[in-house]
């Protein structure tokens, strides 16, 4: 809990010395497709940006399977709700088109329906290409180098501001929770259910209480150096474009853009 | 040929839930965040279209706050920094397994409804970019639910029933219903945009609201019980604390 692995391993990708741009336009530009194409073109996203992040970068596949599974959870969490139908035995004949397996139950009759199956399986193509476009993004480029981004297309300078100064101080309060927790499991608490409560709930008011502390002692140390009420950092760092990935980015996608407007062309 | 057609199926159908359940459990629930895309493209942008007025109106609203003092930015992320790192904590839930609080009831009643919609928003945005919960498309309906219809519904409520003097039922009463109607507020999300076959968009809402009450109902309370520890020690020990914080609602 007190370090985010993501972000590690952002810093630490081979892909790290592109421009940040060139990976952001690849992820958003296939995120687009992923939103306009059918599922055999979303399921070749899904499989071509996984190489990108497991392959390029470098990312363990064990971390990105894992992180992929959380999506997949969502997804079969809301399975049910999609393909499994219930309706009064009365109106059965009204969707008989529809039902795929079934059995009646009290008054009423359940059943797999046809096109929430078809539903489930659309969406979970969706799903799964645009969430693999994203960890492309948060596992190859480092939250400050998106700030910095953001921040050359005009993003409302109060929202960079607070979103760098939220980044810093997320791991200092991570860290202090950690300690907080380890120090509070050391002398015997979260042991049962009603202590779990209680040790949390002192674990947050004490979190509070030092989080403010900080404040304090931040400001103090601005004040003292004459802060003016603008934050400013320098960022100094050279990235170099490279040919060959640019090559297969830009024609990749050409042919994704290709095969989904076929698709459209063709009908299927 | 009937009857083996028959077994084939409830054996698939057996495979099936059972690696539904052990793969459900084994996942900690995760708060109520529509994974990335998730919603058809026309949803994902009429909720971004919805919560934007919201986040827009109290940026600038903070805009005008930091102008004056400069400061309370420092105060406003380091609000944020906690609003995440408490949605990071888990607590026990009753099937066994852990949930994460969403802290957007104490942290309304901590730093106001209007704050809270822009931090909400941010924490989201560490949350997808950060922890891989939620995504970027969806970030407009999880805006929504978690940072402008928990937060204020929390705020409303704790407002609402502070008048009848008792502060610790208030302060459990905004926590839990701002979890609750944040899911429920997801589950119409999904409804909308998956309406059942049999049933609409109603039907839909009954299936999914069910489904998701398992985690969340128990969360709910969970995370109430837990915003009334921390608020009783606060009060005790904190006093100084929550002075420092009315200069964020005060001036709102």
């Amino acid at each position: 809990m007190s370090s985010l692995q993501i972000d590690t391993l952002a810093y630490g990708s081979r892909l790290r010395q592109l421009p940040p741009e060139h990976k952001l336009l690849f992820a958003i530009a296939l995120l687009l497709i992923t939103y306009a194409a059918q599922v055999p073109v979303q399921l070749a996203i899904a499989g071509w940006i996984s190489i990108w992040t497991m392959v390029y970068a470098g990312i363990p596949a064990s971390v990105y399977l894992r992180l992929l599974s959380i999506t997949i959870a969502f997804w079969l969490t809301s399975l049910p709700a999609l393909i499994v139908n219930g309706i009064d035995l009365s109106h059965l004949s009204s969707v008989q088109a529809d039902v795929w397996q079934g059995f009646t139950w009290g008054n009423y009759y359940v059943y797999l329906s046809y096109r929430g199956v078809q539903q489930a399986g659309e969406l979970g193509a969706r799903a799964i290409a645009s969430t693999a476009c994203l960890y492309f993004v948060i596992l190859t480029v480092p939250f400050t180098e998106i700030l910095s981004v953001l921040r050359r297309i005009g993003c409302p300078a109060l929202l960079i501001e607070l979103m760098m100064m939220m980044y810093r101080f997320i791991f200092v309060l991570l860290q202090t929770a950690n300690q907080l927790w380890t120090a509070q499991q050391s002398r015997g608490g979260y042991r049962t259910r009603k202590l779990w409560m209680k040790s949390l709930g002192l674990l947050i008011g004490q979190l509070l209480q030092r989080t403010l502390k900080n404040y304090r002692q931040i400001s103090l140390t601005l004040n003292s150096r004459g802060f003016t009420g603008d934050f400013r950092v320098c960022h100094s760092r050279q990235y170099q474009p490279s040919r060959r990935y640019s090559f297969e980015a830009l024609f990749g996608c050409t042919l994704l853009v290709m095969l989904t407007g076929w698709h459209y062309v063709v009908g299927i | 040929m009937k009857t083996r057609h028959r077994n084939w199926v409830s054996l698939v159908l057996m495979a099936g839930l059972s690696g539904y359940i052990v793969l459900g459990s084994a996942t900690p629930a995760q708060a109520m965040h529509i994974a990335e895309g998730f919603l058809p493209v026309q949803w994902a942008i009429f909720w971004w279209m919805v919560s934007l007025p919201f986040f827009w109106l109290g940026l600038r609203s903070l805009t005008r706050i930091t102008k004056q003092n400069p400061e309370l930015k420092l105060l406003l992320a380091l609000a944020g920094a906690f609003t995440f790192v408490l949605s990071a904590l888990k607590i026990p839930s009753v099937t066994g397994s852990c949930s994460h609080p969403t802290g957007t009831g104490l942290g309304a009643i901590l730093f106001g409804p209007a704050v809270m919609s822009v931090l909400g928003g941010l924490v989201l945005l560490f949350q997808a970019v950060l922890l891989a919960h939620g995504g970027l498309t969806t970030l407009g309906a999880n805006l929504f639910s978690m940072a402008i219809v928990g937060p204020f519904v929390a705020f409303g409520i704790y407002r609402l029933v502070l008048r009848t003097g008792q502060q610790s039922v208030a302060i459990f009463v905004a926590a839990a219903l701002a979890d609750l109607l944040t899911y429920v507020t997801t589950s119409v999300q999904l409804a909308l945009a998956f309406p059942a076959a049999s049933g609409g968009v109603m039907g839909a809402f009954i299936k999914f609201a069910g489904i998701f009450a398992v985690t969340q109902v128990p969360l709910a309370i969970a995370e109430g019980l837990l915003t009334v520890l921390v608020w009783n020690w606060l009060q005790s020990y904190g006093r100084e604390e929550l002075e420092t914080l009315k200069l964020l609602k005060q001036e709102n």
